[in-house]
């Protein structure tokens, strides 16, 4: 279903054929999709789930996606899949009260396991820094760094103003620079 | 929008674990839009049974409240009928040994 991607948001909206539409949707976005959750989660089997809840809950919901354009398609999906992603997070708490932070550790110690027997060893070290990091910083440095969205971009999926993002995108990277320099890797 | 990153990933995943995860998730939309299509949705099981529930409830209490309701009504009538009558209204009301002939 190669066509213009402004039909295609204009039959989303409008049309019967639906699944189809998001089907090419699931064939188009899925990889990036799928590796942006990953990286929130770490678990291919939860990043697997939280990716079909994102297709579900983008079917139920498309007629409230209001834009136009194939980025704010992108942006409108980055959003449910980093909402769903970070509900499933929340269930790794201790208990309700505790710090989205908290689940820090074992974030670590599921990459370990999670490691490719072929992957690179700074790819490595780069993920364990940036696992450390907090959430709202990880999130940014991940749209930023892998997925190369703009702040602007970033703004509409997280819901943060620019300085904001920016402040947090300084310091995530200032701290994955100290934390890679330590594991004396060169950044 | 620049595309996704070709950045390495360490994270292991299986070969054509990418394209299983596509499938599953069309059929997970496919279900999704079978069940926004269908008469029998969550949300309509959830009214129905809190329907039915209440008319349960609601039937209970009557049942169970029926007799007092009745004996009120009697007791209503006997306040407001004629002498002649309340004998006649006490018998509905009063359980009295048979041997008692009131005609």
């Amino acid at each position: 279903m190669e066509c213009d991607i402004a039909l295609i948001i204009e039959r989303l909206r409008s049309s019967d054929d639906q699944v189809q539409i998001f089907d090419w949707i699931i064939e188009r976005y899925s990889e990036r999709l799928y590796w942006h959750i990953r990286r929130i989660v770490v678990l291919h089997q939860e990043a697997e789930d939280v990716l079909q809840d994102t297709f579900v809950t983008a079917y139920t919901s498309v007629k409230r996606f209001r834009g136009v354009s194939e980025a704010s398609l992108i942006a409108w999906l980055y959003k449910i899949a980093t909402t769903v992603a970070i509900k499933a997070l929340k269930r790794r708490r201790k208990h309700i009260f505790a710090s989205l932070d908290s689940v820090t550790p074992w974030l670590v110690a599921d990459f370990e396991e999670e490691i490719s027997p072929q992957a690179d060893e700074i790819a490595i070290a780069l993920q364990r820094a940036v696992l450390e990091l907090p959430v709202k910083q990880r999130l940014v440095f991940n749209l930023r760094y892998y997925d190369e969205l703009s702040f602007e971009q970033i703004s509409a999926i997280t819901g943060q103003s620019l300085s904001t993002l920016k402040t947090n995108y300084h310091y995530a990277s200032k701290k994955i620079k100290q934390r890679v320099v330590q594991l004396d890797y060169e950044w | 929008m620049s595309g996704n990153s070709n950045k390495s990933m360490p994270y292991y995943i299986k070969y054509g674990a990418m394209e299983q995860m596509k499938c599953r998730s069309k059929a997970a939309v496919a279900r999704a839009a079978l069940s926004r299509s269908s008469i029998v949705t969550p949300w309509r099981v959830t009214v129905i049974v809190a329907f039915a529930a209440c008319v349960i409830a609601m039937l209970f209490a009557y049942i169970e409240n029926r007799e007092h309701i009745y004996y009120e009504i009697l007791l209503r009538q006997m306040e407001q009928a004629p002498e002649e009558y309340i004998y006649e209204l006490a018998a509905d009301v009063v359980e009295y040994p048979e041997e008692i002939i009131w005609y």
